[in-house]
C-alpha cells in the first residue's frame, strides 16, 4: 500500500477510535457541532491509543497493528451493533455565510492551515528538543516492537527527560507500525491536526456566544500567531499540551454552565488526564481544573454543592485513574524530574528565590513586546481589558478563563521558582513556549469579553 | 470608541501578519529551502538539514558500526544539535564515554594503544576501535 494511504489510514484509524470512546460517553443535551466532535475525536484517539500501548507494555505484549487494533475494532463493532452514535448539534443556521469580510478571515486561516501542514510535512523532525526527547523514544521503540526493559535503565542516559510522559512518542511509534518503516517525515501531520483542531475547537466554542464574523475574527487571529503556528510545524509538544488543555477547560466551563451536562465534565477529565500524559506541565492543567471546579462548586448555591462535589470526586478520579500507571511506573524506575529541585517547594527555601521574579518579568516582556512571534496579542489583550475592565471577570465564562490564565502564569512562575536551572537560561528559553500553552484560552477570553452577551455565558442555576 | 479602536487593532494585525509572512517566505530564504526539500528523497533530507558532510559520516558509521555496539562522538560538541541528530540517527548503536568505538569528525585525538584505526572517509572523520574488541 502506498505510503500516503497508509498515513490517511492511520489517521482515520486514530479519529475513529476516539469517535468511538465518544459514543460511549454519557448522552448531553448540548452536544458537540460536527467539527468540534471531530477535533476532540482525534486529541482523544491519538491519547487512547497511546495509553493503550503503554498497557500493552505493562502486559508485557509487543506492539503490533493487530495488538493496537483489535480492541478498537471490537468498540467499533459493539458501537454498530447496538446502534450507538454520537448525536451532534445541528449546524446553526448561515454556518457557511458569506459576504466579502467574512471570505478574507476564512482565506486567511485556510492559508496558515495550509501552510501549517506544508512546513510539517516538507521536512523530517529535525528541530531540538523534537529530535532530542521525543523522536529517539519513539524510535527506540519501534525498532524494540515495545518499550524495552533498559529503556528505565541503561537506555534513559541516552536522552534527556525520561520522566517526560509518552502521549505523542507512542503516538509517533503507531504511525510507524502503520507505514511499516521509522518515516519521520510523515509522521510529523499529528502536529499541524493538533492545530487545526484547537482552530476549530475555538471557532465553535466562539460561535457558540458570537456572531459568524466575530467567531472568524478570533480564530483568525490565533491561527496568524507566529510562534502558535511555527509550533504546528516542529515537532514539540507544546501545541499538542494546548490542544488538550484547551479542550478541557472549554468543555469544564461547558459543565459549569450547564450542571446537568455529565459528558462535558467526564470528557472534560479525560481531556486534562491526556494533558498531563502529554507534557508534565499538564499536571498544572488538571490541578488548575480541580481547584477552579472547587471554586465555583463552593460559591456556588448551596443545593448544587453536593453534586458539586461528586463531580469534582470523579473528575480527579479519572484523572488519577489515567496517569496512575505512568507514574508508578516512574516512581518504581526512580526516574524524577532533573529541571525541578524538591527543597525549593520548603518555604524557607522557596523565599531565598524571590530574586528569580526580576529576570522572570524581564523574559516575560521580552515576550509582550515581540510582534515577531506574537503579533501584538499581549497589548491587544490588555487594550480588551482595560476597555472593559468592569465586565473582564464579570460572568461564569469570564471569570472561569480569565482564572484560568492568571493561574496558569502564576504556574508557571511558580516553577521557575522551585527549578534549580538559573533561571535567566531556563525562563529565555522556555517562556516563550509556555506562552503557547494558554494562548487560546486568552484569545477565547477576549471574544467573551468582547462579543460575550451575558444571557449566553452566564450559568442558568 | 470601542469598536474604533477594536478596529485600529485589526487593521495593525492584519498589516503585520502580512508583513512577517513576506518577511517569513522571502526575507528568511525559506522559499528557496522548500524548492530544494521538495525534490529531495527522505534520506536526502536528513542530509540536507543536518549537513553534508556530517550526515555522510554519520552514515557511513552506521553501514560498519554494528548494532549492538557503543561509540564516543569526537569533534562534535556534547549537547549540540548536531550530537543529538547523530545519537538518532546513529541508534541502536549507544553513546557511552568508554566505547568501542570512537567516531572523530574534524578534530585530533590520541588514543594511541587504546584505540586504532578502522574506517574512514578521509583524514578528518575516521573512526577507530578499541584494541582487542572486534
Amino acid at each position: 500500500m502506498p505510503l500516503l494511504m497508509r498515513l490517511i489510514l492511520g489517521v482515520l484509524f486514530i479519529m475513529l477510535s476516539g469517535w468511538n470512546a465518544l459514543c460511549l460517553m454519557p448522552r448531553r443535551k448540548d452536544p458537540l457541532y460536527l467539527f468540534e466532535a471531530l477535533a476532540i475525536s482525534f486529541g482523544l484517539g491519538v491519547g487512547l491509543v497511546s495509553l493503550e500501548m503503554f498497557i500493552l507494555y505493562l502486559l508485557g505484549i509487543k506492539f503490533s497493528l493487530l495488538s493496537i487494533s483489535a480492541p478498537w475494532l471490537i468498540l467499533m463493532a459493539f458501537n454498530l451493533l447496538t446502534r450507538r452514535v454520537y448525536r451532534l448539534s445541528p449546524m446553526p443556521a448561515e454556518w457557511k455565510g458569506s459576504g466579502m469580510l467574512q471570505n478574507i478571515f476564512v482565506l486567511g486561516i485556510s492559508i496558515e492551515v495550509f501552510y501549517a501542514f506544508f512546513r510539517a510535512l516538507i521536512k523530517p523532525i529535525e528541530s531540538y528538543d523534537a529530535i532530542a526527547i521525543y523522536a529517539i523514544k519513539s524510535k527506540i521503540f519501534y525498532l524494540a516492537g515495545t518499550i524495552p526493559r533498559e529503556y528505565f535503565g541503561s537506555l534513559a542516559g541516552i536522552f534527556p527527560h525520561p520522566d517526560y510522559p509518552l502521549n505523542i512518542p507512542l503516538a509517533e511509534t503507531f504511525f510507524y507500525l502503520i507505514f511499516g518503516q521509522l518515516n519521520d517525515q510523515l509522521v510529523k501531520v499529528i502536529f499541524p491536526i493538533f492545530y487545526l483542531g484547537i482552530l476549530s475547537l475555538a471557532y465553535w466554542a466562539i460561535r457558540r456566544f458570537a456572531s459568524r464574523l466575530h467567531a472568524l475574527i478570533f480564530t483568525f487571529m490565533l491561527a496568524t500567531i507566529p510562534q502558535f503556528s511555527a509550533y504546528a510545524t516542529n515537532a514539540y509538544l507544546d501545541l499538542i499540551l494546548s490542544f488538550y488543555y484547551f479542550a478541557s477547560a472549554l468543555l469544564l466551563l461547558r459543565w459549569l454552565l450547564n450542571r446537568d451536562d455529565t459528558a462535558s465534565l467526564v470528557l472534560s477529565a479525560f481531556m486534562a488526564a491526556l494533558a498531563a500524559w502529554t507534557k508534565n506541565e499538564g499536571i498544572m492543567y488538571c490541578a488548575i481544573n480541580v481547584f477552579l471546579m472547587c471554586v465555583f462548586v463552593f460559591t456556588g448555591r448551596k443545593p448544587a454543592r453536593k453534586r458539586g462535589v461528586i463531580a469534582v470526586l470523579v473528575y480527579a478520579g479519572i484523572l488519577l485513574a489515567i496517569n496512575l500507571p505512568w507514574l508508578l511506573v516512574k516512581a518504581a524506575a526512580h526516574i524524577t524530574n532533573t529541571d525541578v529541585d524538591i527543597m525549593n517547594i520548603d518555604p524557607v527555601n522557596f523565599v531565598k528565590q524571590i530574586y528569580k521574579i526580576a529576570p522572570i518579568l524581564y523574559e516575560f516582556q521580552k515576550e509582550f513586546f515581540n510582534p515577531k512571534k506574537w503579533l501584538i496579542i499581549w497589548p491587544a489583550a490588555v487594550a480588551v481589558f482595560l476597555l472593559n475592565y468592569k465586565k473582564a471577570f464579570a460572568g461564569t465564562a469570564r471569570l472561569f478563563a480569565a482564572l484560568s490564565v492568571i493561574l496558569a502564569v502564576l504556574g508557571y512562575i511558580w516553577f521557575y521558582m522551585i527549578s534549580n536551572l538559573d533561571v535567566r537560561f531556563f525562563a529565555g528559553k522556555t517562556w516563550a513556549r509556555f506562552l503557547i500553552h494558554f494562548l487560546p484560552m486568552v484569545v477565547y477570553w477576549m471574544a467573551l469579553v468582547v462579543c460575550g452577551d451575558e444571557k449566553d455565558i452566564e450559568a442558568d442555576e | 470608541m470601542k469598536k474604533s479602536i477594536y478596529r485600529v487593532l485589526l487593521i495593525i494585525w492584519a498589516i503585520l501578519w502580512a508583513v512577517f509572512t513576506v518577511r517569513e517566505l522571502v526575507v528568511k530564504k525559506n522559499m528557496n529551502d522548500y524548492r530544494t526539500l521538495f525534490s529531495l528523497s527522505l534520506e536526502n533530507k536528513h542530509s540536507y538539514i543536518t549537513g553534508k558532510r556530517l550526515y555522510e559520516f554519520i552514515d557511513f558509521a552506521r553501514a560498519r558500526l554494528p548494532e549492538n555496539s557503543s561509540y564516543k562522538l569526537i569533534g562534535i560538541e556534547n549537547g549540540s544539535i548536531d550530537q543529538r541528530r547523530a545519537v538518532y540517527y546513529l541508534y541502536p548503536r549507544l553513546q557511552k564515554d568508554d566505547a568501542d568505538f570512537l567516531l572523530v569528525f574534524d578534530a585530533s585525538v590520541d588514543v594511541a594503544g587504546r584505540y586504532r584505526d578502522f574506517a574512514g572517509l578521509d583524514s578528518a572523520r575516521r573512526i577507530l576501535v578499541k584494541e582487542k574488541v572486534f
